[in-house]
């Protein structure tokens, strides 16, 4: 495994910690059997996997283009640990898992991905294609079939006081910290 | 005779059979690669004109015949899909010809990638025709820049059912993404058919 993975990353909104507390993190599908009446978007087909919308979602680094544009919503990240690559039929991903050239990949393959435009502090560049490649690149994913139990998620990054009193009255008792270099604030 | 470039299109079907998370190749697809293989600079020796349909090489079908006849290739139907499988003498031939595998490993390895990423042979279609187009119009002007609105124009001007709004907006996506792997270098144009 590639050294520079020390956790993944899932971004919910605060509000949703008890589900999270007590089904763990789950696919769009799951999470609409448990929600009705939830929306869901069938995903694309995994070539010999699953459809997207039946795994839970996981980034490499939040600090991405998804977070900043869901920078006025209440939000944490929750920290997952990378224990996950070995839950059979992980699949990995070069950039946001419903792009249509996302290249779809397995734990043992990581060192083909280029963490570099990965864990970068920001996807800005003045020539166009290489700010949406980096862009793209940003929005890395690790796919979990099905739910990520609650005893995967080491913790959780929010972005103020208020959302540490938040999440901690919603009862998670995992370790919290404020983060001010993940969120955009 | 069997030309040892021609071992390359084996090579990338053998890779992407071993893909976790990749397509089988299909029998079209087969079709495709080795154009993008004598694109980067393989020496197949393949002629490709543009038909209808995509491209089309008699010289490569002939290999194709080649293949099967020394027992390198079987096909195999899954489902509706008609699945290009390598056979195990191809092991004896790789290892006669590893040097010529080796001096193309680079092509070889970006075309694995590229087909790795491909999900359908329409995108396979799609991807194909943008590097064709690209290439004959930059060699048709006076200037080898060209822009992403240009080569869009005049691919759906080829195929003409391409202009429909769906397709146009997924000819664009291709054009841009392409961009974005490196199998392109256009000037970029603000395409509004598709998200950024």
């Amino acid at each position: 495994m590639s050294h520079r993975v020390i956790e993944l990353h899932h971004i919910v909104p605060i509000a949703t910690i008890p589900s999270v507390l007590h089904h763990g993190i789950l696919s769009d599908e799951q999470a609409a059997k448990n929600y009705p009446p939830s929306l869901i978007t069938p995903g694309p087909q995994i070539p010999k996997g699953l459809k997207l919308h039946q795994y839970a979602r996981l980034y490499f680094d939040a600090h991405n283009p998804v977070l900043f544009n869901r920078k006025t919503e209440n939000l944490c990240v929750l920290r997952v640990s990378t224990e996950v690559f070995d839950i059979e039929g992980v699949v990995l991903t070069d950039q946001h898992a419903s792009s249509p050239y996302a290249r779809y990949l397995g734990p043992h393959q990581i060192g083909q991905l280029n963490f570099d435009p990965i864990f970068s502090d920001n996807w800005e560049d003045p020539n166009q294609i290489q700010h949406l490649r980096k862009k793209a690149a940003k929005c890395a994913e690790v796919l979990v079939p099905v739910c990520i139990p609650f005893c995967f998620i080491s913790g959780a990054y929010v972005p103020d006081e208020n959302s540490l009193a938040s999440i901690k009255n919603h009862g998670f008792k995992r370790e919290s910290m404020i983060n001010l270099n993940l969120f955009f604030l | 005779m069997i030309n040892p470039a021609w071992l390359t299109i084996l090579e990338v079907v053998a890779h992407i059979a071993q893909q976790p998370y990749a397509n089988p190749v299909g029998k079209t697809i087969f079709q495709k690669i080795p154009y993008i293989l004598t694109e980067q600079g393989v020496e197949t020796g393949f002629k490709f004109t543009p038909v209808d349909y995509g491209l089309s090489s008699m010289d490569m079908m002939n290999a194709f015949q080649l293949f099967t006849r020394a027992n390198l290739t079987q096909e195999h139907l899954q489902g509706r899909t008609t699945i290009i499988q390598i056979d195990a003498d191809y092991a004896e031939y790789k290892t006669k010809h590893q040097a010529v595998l080796d001096k193309y490993a680079k092509p070889i390895e970006r075309t694995v990638d590229l087909f790795s990423r491909i999900k359908t042979t329409h995108q396979a279609e799609e991807v194909i025709i943008a590097l064709y187009s690209a290439r004959t119009l930059k060699k048709q002007k006076a200037t080898p820049e060209l822009s992403e609105k240009e080569l869009l124009n005049y691919i759906v001007s080829w195929k003409k059912t391409w202009g429909m709004l769906e397709q146009y907006k997924s000819v664009a996506n291709t054009i841009r993404h392409l961009q974005m792997l490196g199998w392109l270098r256009l000037k970029y144009s603000e395409l509004t058919e598709i998200p950024r």
